[in-house]
């Protein structure tokens, strides 16, 4: 698999000691710090949880450029609701911006939230950059996910890349061929292009799970994922330690 | 169209939580059935599962409001396998792209889900079986339903938006601002998204009728 076709989850497999780490505490560690994040009431909290998960992310072997863009989903939305708070949120008036008026209240909630996206969305980066697929979904098995979700997010997970390189094979045979003369050519194109691939990786599929069928697989393969070993305790007591004493921090309005 | 981690208070998180989880369950049973029944549609979930993810991870940046514009793909998922299953289907493509991509979020989940999986999927279906009991074309119908369930749900999201975001501003204000800052953006997507769902479902149907779903095949 070229690196264009990687995924962060294939990629998660060489993010050093953050790959390491039982899936189920860093799944207990990410829900407690956006647990945390969500209802501190001062900035504290946020900027803690971006420090920890900037250290994080700069210590797994995560390409920089991935980390970038990554991050830069989150960030992008905090900028842009920075600069509509101020706009809309009302309040008192402390400059004008051509016809907008700005507002000292709806600056500084646009920050805070802007600093609760980033932290969120970092949480979730370092989560989602430093543990597979596969081992997430033993984790949300074991923390009693039903089957038929597990099941589910394994195969479109599978059928992305299916999608994805049957995609651009078609694409780019179209553009050698035809190209798209006209939009209205283009459009109807479009049209049964779009068909075309549903029909073609939907067929492909139909034989793989034909021979996925001979070689013995039930209808819900995920009920026969193995089990994860016993869960680090010590490490899940940490995680917890630390959740909770932020948490207490937070609602004690420390935080 | 995807509501980020972080912006929703916690309370307005867990409150749209709630109907997300009863729908998502509801489609996880019905997919449950499906499977058990006819293991063979399998390729079909997982396909549909992909094609609403990678459809609605093409994002349009919206001016102002702090996130995305894009199409959804959960109408076409519910026009082939029913509102119920298309439900999940979003539920799952959500969720990936929120772990591997931040693009939405984890607190954020329960809200995308009602916008883009519930309503996309059951405004998207209720459009097009309303518009074939009236006697459309499949095409047609189908287009409707495409564009029906694109522009409700980002009437959705810009709700869920305007509920977080309005401050000191009425409620109805924001979403009507927040829903016209999706305009610009949302119009040229949604007539893709009619065009895109009645050319593939004419041609699924052309090809391979017996993909439609159950509904479709008694008409």
């Amino acid at each position: 698999m070229s690196g264009r076709h990687q995924s962060p989850s294939v990629i998660a497999g060489a993010s050093g000691f953050l790959g390491r780490i039982d899936p189920r505490v860093k799944l207990s560690a990410a829900a407690a710090f956006l647990i945390v994040n969500l209802i501190s009431r001062t900035p504290l909290a946020q900027v803690a949880i971006i420090a920890l998960m900037g250290l994080l992310l700069l210590a797994g072997r995560t390409p920089y450029r991935r980390r970038l863009l990554l991050i830069a989903f989150p960030s992008t939305f905090a900028i842009f609701v920075v600069a509509s708070q101020t706009v809309f949120h009302g309040g008192e008036v402390f400059a004008s911006l051509g016809p907008f008026d700005l507002h000292r209240d709806g600056l500084f909630h646009g920050l805070f939230l802007s600093l609760r996206i980033i932290a969120g969305g970092m949480v979730i980066v370092v989560l989602g950059v430093s543990t597979p697929l596969h081992r997430l979904c033993l984790a949300m098995k074991w923390f009693r996910t039903p089957d038929i979700f597990v099941e589910v997010v394994l195969l479109t997970y599978r059928y992305i890349f299916d999608l994805r390189a049957q995609l651009l094979r078609m694409r780019d045979a179209q553009r050698t061929r035809l190209g798209w003369s006209s939009r209205g050519r283009g459009l109807a194109s479009s049209r049964m292009l779009g068909g075309s691939l549903f029909l073609e990786v939907y067929e492909r599929g139909l034989r793989s799970a034909e021979a996925m069928r001979c070689r013995g697989a039930g209808p819900v393969a995920a009920g026969s994922l193995p089990q994860l070993g016993r869960i680090d305790r010590w490490a899940l007591m940490a995680a917890a330690a630390l959740a909770a004493a932020l948490a207490y921090l937070s609602l004690a309005g420390s935080f | 169209m995807h509501i980020p981690e972080g912006l929703l208070p916690l309370d307005q998180a867990a409150g749209w939580y709630v109907p997300a989880m009863a729908f998502l369950a509801a489609g996880l049973a019905k997919l449950k059935r499906l499977l058990k029944e006819r293991p063979q549609a399998r390729p079909l979930v997982g396909l549909m599962g992909a094609f609403v993810f990678v459809v609605s991870l093409m994002p349009v940046p919206v001016p102002g409001l702090g996130t995305v514009s894009h199409p959804c793909g959960t109408p076409l998922a519910a026009i082939l396998l029913g509102p119920f299953s298309a439900v999940a289907l979003g539920a799952v493509a959500l969720l990936l792209q929120a772990l591997f991509f931040a693009h939405g979020g984890i607190s954020s989940w329960g809200a995308n889900i009602l916008s883009m999986a519930v309503g996309g999927s059951f405004v998207g279906f209720g459009v097009y079986w309303g518009a074939r009991r009236l006697g459309a074309g499949l095409g047609i119908a189908a287009g409707l339903g495409g564009l029906a369930g694109d522009l409700v749900t980002y009437a959705i999201t810009s709700f869920q938006l305007a509920l977080a975001l309005h401050g000191h501003e009425s409620i109805g204000a924001t979403w009507l601002a927040a829903f016209g800052s999706f305009m610009p953006t949302q119009i040229p997507l949604a007539i893709a998204e009619l065009f895109f769902t009645s050319g593939v479902v004419v041609f699924v149907y052309r090809r391979r009728a017996d993909l439609l779903s159950g509904e479709e095949m008694q008409s």
